[in-house]
């Protein structure tokens, strides 16, 4: 298909808008009315993709109904061509400039993620981001308001939260969601990260490599000199870019475990950082042994790193109930509450117009989770946070990582 | 890093008890020294060695220490980070740097955190490389207060600089930050000027209002956008029309941005109780994004309304409810929910009406589920 071709496809929604009274009188072929192995155009949802890293359709591929039509790279090695600014992209304004664009996939590293996500919601695209939602905890919350505002389905690209949607998972959820329970000292162990670090002593490296807009890469984090280190997955273990593998992993373990403790609407109030090699350096991300998080309801969620010797030594206690655990005034409750809505994924989402299981909020509490246990890290002390105002207690200097300036033009 | 031993430091004794003391005679020593001749006092060395590390108690021992040893200790620790980015001789030195910056800024640790960010601001003047000066910043954008605030706006006038210094000093924010900024901006050129109209713009500074309505029409794309984003950030009212119009124009990116500013600044007066002026805001918003390609436009303003006159909103929620665009309706039910959760108390029979509407709107279980629990618990 030329690329004039695929610029001039008429988008779902339009093909929607424009050809309803004319399809009753049109003899339509069968590969337009779709089959067992065609979708017809009415089921095709387009989307582009915004860094397009190792993961070519940063995980939409599980999903028939999408069709990539377009790419956008900093790096232009990375787009199959010279770009084009028709499927081929380097600054990814223009692509969303694209009015037959449904959705986008943002497989950016994560200090892009905030940015090209809030955009694609003003223009009007759903957004299947991948994991971790954000890199601090104001934009988690500027692109949970941007999603809701205008009307954006959004997702997170990590999917067990949708394999742990057992009956006693659903009983878990729902009493800890209403409150049914007291005095719930429940921990959770997760082993997230392989603990790797970043290069304290990373030089300046000329030159930067022609293919590559560093000046774009680099976008609202802070300038540094170019480093091939910095870049390219290596970015995850630099704090301008990433929170090293505890929000790279950590996501996928905590995403379900979030649903499963009904903590999708809230975060921790006390984080502790447990010992820690400190200091941290400035640039380089290094190695944690384990965050214990506690909710304003006593239950406590525990994020470990894999790869170090000082494992989680505080005693585990029960950390799940059922019905059968609550009193009968609580029992009675539980049984007169609605049975949590079923989880819906992406594609389902976009095509009813739903918000999906792995949204933007629960997603911005996760990336907050995280976020919160990395600057009580790089801190090396304890920190109380006010889940409502998302504001650090008491802490002025921890607080200046919550909402972290942007370089202009930038800015949530 | 190896830290070799000076011979000036040959008469320090060994850190004892008082050995932050000793610590910052032998900073001091060591500095008097000819620049090529400055070399890392013994018990610095040792300190330097001891970090990073796993054990508090080593943590607990160390940092006391630095922090003791006063501007002098500070001086030395900027002298030995380098103005190299990977020099390895300055890879232990920041580590202490920067965990001495955190240490200090602890609650209840004004007076260390205090003597390091003025230590620290007044090496900006000093004859350092422009990247450790950045380096500075950062530091100081952890630590600083607006005491520090004249150094960094010293700054605001070298295009590497402005940059670092302006991310600080919005996170000291404050009235002598926003003022050294708005001071600047008449002065600045080039990439200085959306870094500076953007500080001005988180910073809520209407004073700078009547500036950057000129800017907002600026050859420059990122002036342009950081303007409007300004303007509608601070809630300046009188800017409602110019960001109107701006979200007329053809440019599909810039479009979008000029919308957002003008949902922004419907939002900020809202918030400052002009409800009317917002009201007119975002109705205008309403009548002008029409097209269903705008659809995400109108859930936004449609949205912002009912933030901004509650009740009075009331009619045009259920108007949206009956939409026939699903991408309208859906957001829509959300919107009432929200809504009718704002109003119940005060206007129940309204919140009723809404909450039923939005049962026969969506098929969104869980949007569904809020609007049947607020109707269980109005007894309706």
């Amino acid at each position: 298909m030329s690329a004039d071709t695929r610029n001039n496809r008429i988008s779902r929604r339009r093909f929607l808008g424009t050809t309803t009274a004319a399809a009753a009188a049109t003899i339509v072929p069968r590969h337009v009315l779709g089959g067992p192995e065609e979708l017809a155009p009415s089921d095709t949802i387009t989307y582009g993709v915004i860094g397009n890293g190792s993961r070519k359709d940063s995980g939409m591929g599980r999903w028939k109904c999408f069709r990539r039509i377009a790419v956008c790279d900093v790096d232009t090695k990375r787009i199959g061509g010279e770009p084009d600014n028709k499927t081929r992209y380097v600054d990814f304004r223009k692509m969303l400039e694209r009015k037959d664009l449904d959705a986008v996939a943002i497989g950016t590293p994560p200090h892009w993620h905030a940015l090209p996500c809030i955009a694609a919601a003003q223009a009007g695209k759903d957004v299947f981001c991948e994991k971790p939602m954000t890199k601090f905890i104001a934009e988690g919350r500027a692109v949970a308001d941007a999603c809701r505002r205008y009307g954006a389905v959004f997702q997170i690209g990590t999917f067990r939260r949708f394999g742990s949607q057992s009956t006693d998972n659903r009983a878990n959820h729902k009493i800890i969601k209403h409150g049914l329970i007291e005095d719930l000292d429940g921990v959770v162990a997760m082993a997230g990260a392989k603990n790797r670090t970043g290069n304290p002593s990373l030089p300046r490296q000329e030159p930067i490599p022609e293919t590559l807009d560093y000046e774009l890469w680099l976008g609202p984090a802070p300038y540094k000199p170019y480093n091939a280190d910095r870049v390219h997955y290596k970015n995850r273990f630099y704090w301008d870019y990433e929170g090293g593998d505890l929000t790279n992993f950590g996501a996928h373990s905590l995403d379900p475990v979030q649903w499963i403790y009904g903590k999708d609407e809230t975060s921790p109030v006390l984080i502790d950082p447990g010992p820690r090699p400190w200091p941290q350096h400035p640039d380089a991300v290094g190695q944690f042994s384990w965050v214990e998080c506690t909710y304003a309801d006593g239950l406590k969620i525990v994020m470990t790193g894999g790869g170090h010797k000082s494992g989680y030594d505080r005693p585990k206690k029960k950390g799940s109930v059922g019905p059968d655990d609550l009193d009968p005034a609580a029992r009675k409750r539980y049984d007169e509450l609605p049975d949590p809505p079923p989880l819906v994924e992406f594609d389902e989402a976009v095509k009813t117009r739903q918000q999906a299981g792995g949204g933007a909020e629960s997603s911005h509490r996760v990336s907050t989770l995280m976020n919160l246990a990395n600057i009580a890290i790089r801190l090396g002390r304890k920190l109380r946070y006010d889940p409502v105002a998302e504001q650090i207690v008491g802490d002025e200097e921890a607080n200046r990582f919550v909402n972290i300036p942007m370089r202009a033009p930038w800015h949530l | 890093m190896k830290p070799s031993r000076s011979p000036d430091a040959k008469a320090t004794p060994a850190a004892t008890a008082g050995g932050a003391a000793v610590l910052s005679a032998a900073v001091e020593q060591l500095s008097a020294a000819e620049p090529a001749k400055r070399e890392v006092p013994k018990q610095l060395a040792e300190l330097l060695e001891k970090i990073p590390t796993p054990d508090a108690a080593v943590v607990e021992e160390v940092f006391p220490k630095l922090a003791q040893g006063g501007p002098a200790t500070v001086e030395k620790l900027i002298e030995l980070v380098g103005g190299e980015f990977g020099d390895p001789r300055g890879v232990k030195p920041k580590f202490a740097l920067h965990g001495l910056v955190h240490y200090a800024s602890r609650p209840g640790a004004d007076a260390q955190r205090k003597m390091i960010a003025e230590t620290l601001a007044k090496q900006l003047a000093a004859d350092h490389s422009d990247e450790l000066k950045a380096f500075i910043c950062r530091q100081l954008q952890l630590c600083g207060r607006p005491e520090e605030v004249p150094a960094l706006a010293g700054l605001l006038a070298s295009d590497r600089l402005c940059e670092p210094a302006t991310q600080a000093m919005l996170a000291i924010g404050g009235q002598q930050a926003t003022v050294a900024l708005r001071d600047a901006l008449p002065k600045a050129t080039g990439r200085r000027v959306p870094t500076i109209i953007k500080a001005l713009g988180r910073l809520t500074d209407r004073a700078s209002a009547a500036t950057i309505r000129t800017a907002a029409g600026d050859a420059d794309r990122d002036v342009r956008l950081t303007a409007w984003y300004a303007l509608g950030n601070m809630g300046d009212a009188a800017s409602a029309d110019l960001l109107l119009n701006a979200a007329e124009t053809e440019a599909p990116y810039e479009r979008t941005q000029a919308t957002d500013a003008c949902l922004l600044l419907g939002r900020r007066l809202a918030e400052a109780g002009a409800a009317k002026d917002a009201e007119k805001v975002f109705r205008q918003l309403l009548s002008r994004r029409q097209a269903a390609e705008d659809v995400h436009d109108r859930c936004a303003a449609l949205e912002g309304l009912a933030e901004a006159i509650g009740t009075a909103a009331v009619d045009d929620v259920l108007a949206a409810l009956d939409s026939s665009e699903q991408k309208y309706r859906h957001p829509a039910a959300r919107t009432a929910v929200d809504l009718a959760r704002s109003i119940r108390k005060n206007q129940p029979q309204q919140a009723a009406k809404l909450l039923n509407k939005v049962l026969d709107a969506t098929p969104e279980e869980a949007v569904r589920q809020q609007a049947q629990i607020l109707l269980g618990r109005a007894g309706r």
